[in-house]
């Protein structure tokens, strides 16, 4: 837990380090323009997916060299037909329409589908809820100069802040992930993190990865592992950002936080060990590998510090265990613990919001919040893993269109 | 001396009560009346995000310098009894 405490330090200090820095990644006369794919699945997405497709079609990238694929995963809504006009419409937009029999199961399942239609060099893939900057596109693709690189992540930030408590603090977690987190990653050339959305593949890389694993929930981290494993790196680009419609209640922030952590802990089960011992890796690649996979096991851990700090400081023993347990244990539960507050503080000075800040106080509560929600999951991963019975069931983010009216240009 | 019952969850409970006031009293102003509600508008275009960039770094230059500023003003302020010569 220590070792937790002292990465999140070491993130916040090396992005204010490295703030301001210009990265260059090629000559600024070269043009990079490969074909690109972008694949979109929706299930039921009505009240989003024109969103996303209208702002597609004023991308600033060439669009002889853009193909778009829908993937109507047996919507029971107008996706379908909403996408059909976009189809008709523009020549680079395509639908991919699956029926009750293939689909509705699952992302990965439907991100596999269109992933064997797609014919560009590089594969993007946005959720239906999101909606980038006009020259997205361009910022990822730009990464894959480099051969090295099998992947790349955007920034994600949300777009429906305003509308309660809920979303600003999830806001608030988006930007100690996304500004602080996933950049101190890329700097130190640690694992940068592949989110499932507003980033890409190169697709020969993809495709000798055999695409989508459909029997995990969280198909983009072993993915992310899948990309190392293979010898490739993953780069981070905070340049290139994307709106994402948050949750906005805690019922639905439970369900895709239980998604996450169950998913997270398959892949650590899955990947640890061979994380442990590929070639691929350098120790400081294994060492931040195997904390990604961990950290969902963390809150169960804080619970445990908790239970143990909290008595020691009300009823410690006033010499012997006040030195040797209670002061290291009881500042570990309140600073430690904590530790991630100070990049939601440190990202939000660097995008220039202070008074968001007055907000950070708040985040302890989601902090409680998250320790039921990984204790089920680990429940629930144990369980799989005793009983061999591997049940996922995929619950879907429901968006209600919310954010249209914080889309300003 | 140990103090009688009602003395101590008085102050028990005023201590807590203090403490959680002062913890959650920014943040739940800042939730009644948002001064920066979000959210953080995503740019058109790199050219555009380099700027906004630089205005940031700018703007949070301008405030590091006013905190490091106050403890010299304050020590000026302090100063005025020190005839001015010119």
């Amino acid at each position: 837990m220590i070792a937790y405490l002292v990465r999140h330090y070491i993130f916040t200090i090396s992005v204010l380090r490295s703030t301001g820095k210009k990265r260059q990644l090629y000559p600024a006369d070269m043009t990079f323009e490969p074909t690109v794919s972008i694949l979109i699945p929706a299930f039921n997405e009505e009240k989003v997916i024109a969103r996303l497709l209208q702002r597609i079609t004023s991308f600033s990238y060439p669009k002889e060299k853009l193909q778009v694929i829908v993937i109507n995963d047996a919507s029971s809504d107008q996706t379908g037909n909403i996408a059909e006009e976009y189809k008709n419409k523009y020549p680079y937009i395509d639908v991919l329409n699956r029926d009750k029999s293939n689909g509705r199961r699952g992302k990965a399942s439907a991100m596999n589908h269109g992933f064997s239609k797609c014919s560009g060099e590089i594969v993007l893939c946005f959720d239906a809820d999101y909606y980038p900057q006009k020259d997205i596109v361009e910022t990822l693709v730009k990464e894959f100069v480099d051969p090295q690189v099998g992947a790349v992540q955007g920034r994600v930030v949300v777009l429906n802040e305003p509308q309660n408590i809920v979303t600003r603090l999830v806001a608030l977690e988006r930007i100690g992930g996304y500004r602080v987190d996933q950049e101190a990653r890329d700097n130190l050339g640690l694992i940068a993190q592949f989110g499932g959305t507003v980033g890409g593949f190169r697709r020969s890389v993809l495709k000798n990865l055999c695409g989508w694993d459909t029997s995990l929930l969280a198909e983009d981290t072993d993915l992310t592992f899948r990309v190392y494993l293979a010898g490739y790196k993953i780069r981070y680009s905070v340049n290139a950002e994307c709106y994402e419609e948050a949750v906005d209640n805690w019922r639905s922030y439970w369900r895709q936080r239980y998604r996450w952590a169950k998913g997270h802990m398959q892949c650590c089960f899955k990947h640890s060990w061979s994380v442990l011992k590929t070639k691929n890796l350098n120790n400081k690649e294994k060492i931040d590998g195997l904390m990604l996979l961990g950290v969902y096991f963390m809150p169960i851990l804080a619970l445990l510090s908790l239970l143990v700090g909290l008595p020691l400081i009300f009823f410690g023993s006033p010499i012997i265990g006040i030195l040797l347990f209670a002061i290291p244990i009881s500042l570990y539960s309140f600073v430690g613990n904590f530790a991630p507050f100070f990049e939601v503080g440190v990202g939000l000075y660097l995008d220039g919001r202070t008074r968001t800040q007055w907000l950070i106080p708040l985040l302890i509560f989601t902090f409680f919040f998250n320790i039921p929600i990984c204790l089920k999951a680990f429940f629930d991963v144990l369980f799989s893993k005793i009983s061999g019975r591997n049940k996922n069931v995929w619950v879907k983010t429901t968006h209600s269109g919310n954010g249209n009216c914080y889309i300003q240009n | 001396m140990i103090p009688n019952l009602a003395t101590l969850i008085v102050t028990l409970v005023s201590a807590v009560g203090l403490s959680v006031s002062l913890l959650f009293l920014p943040a739940l102003i800042e939730l009644r009346k948002p001064k920066d509600a979000g959210p953080r508008s995503i740019c058109d275009s790199f050219l555009q995000m380099r700027l906004r960039t630089l205005k940031t770094d700018l703007f949070n230059l301008e405030d590091d310098w006013k905190f490091e500023s106050q403890p010299i003003d304050k020590l000026e302020n302090s100063l005025f009894f020190i005839p001015n010569l010119e």
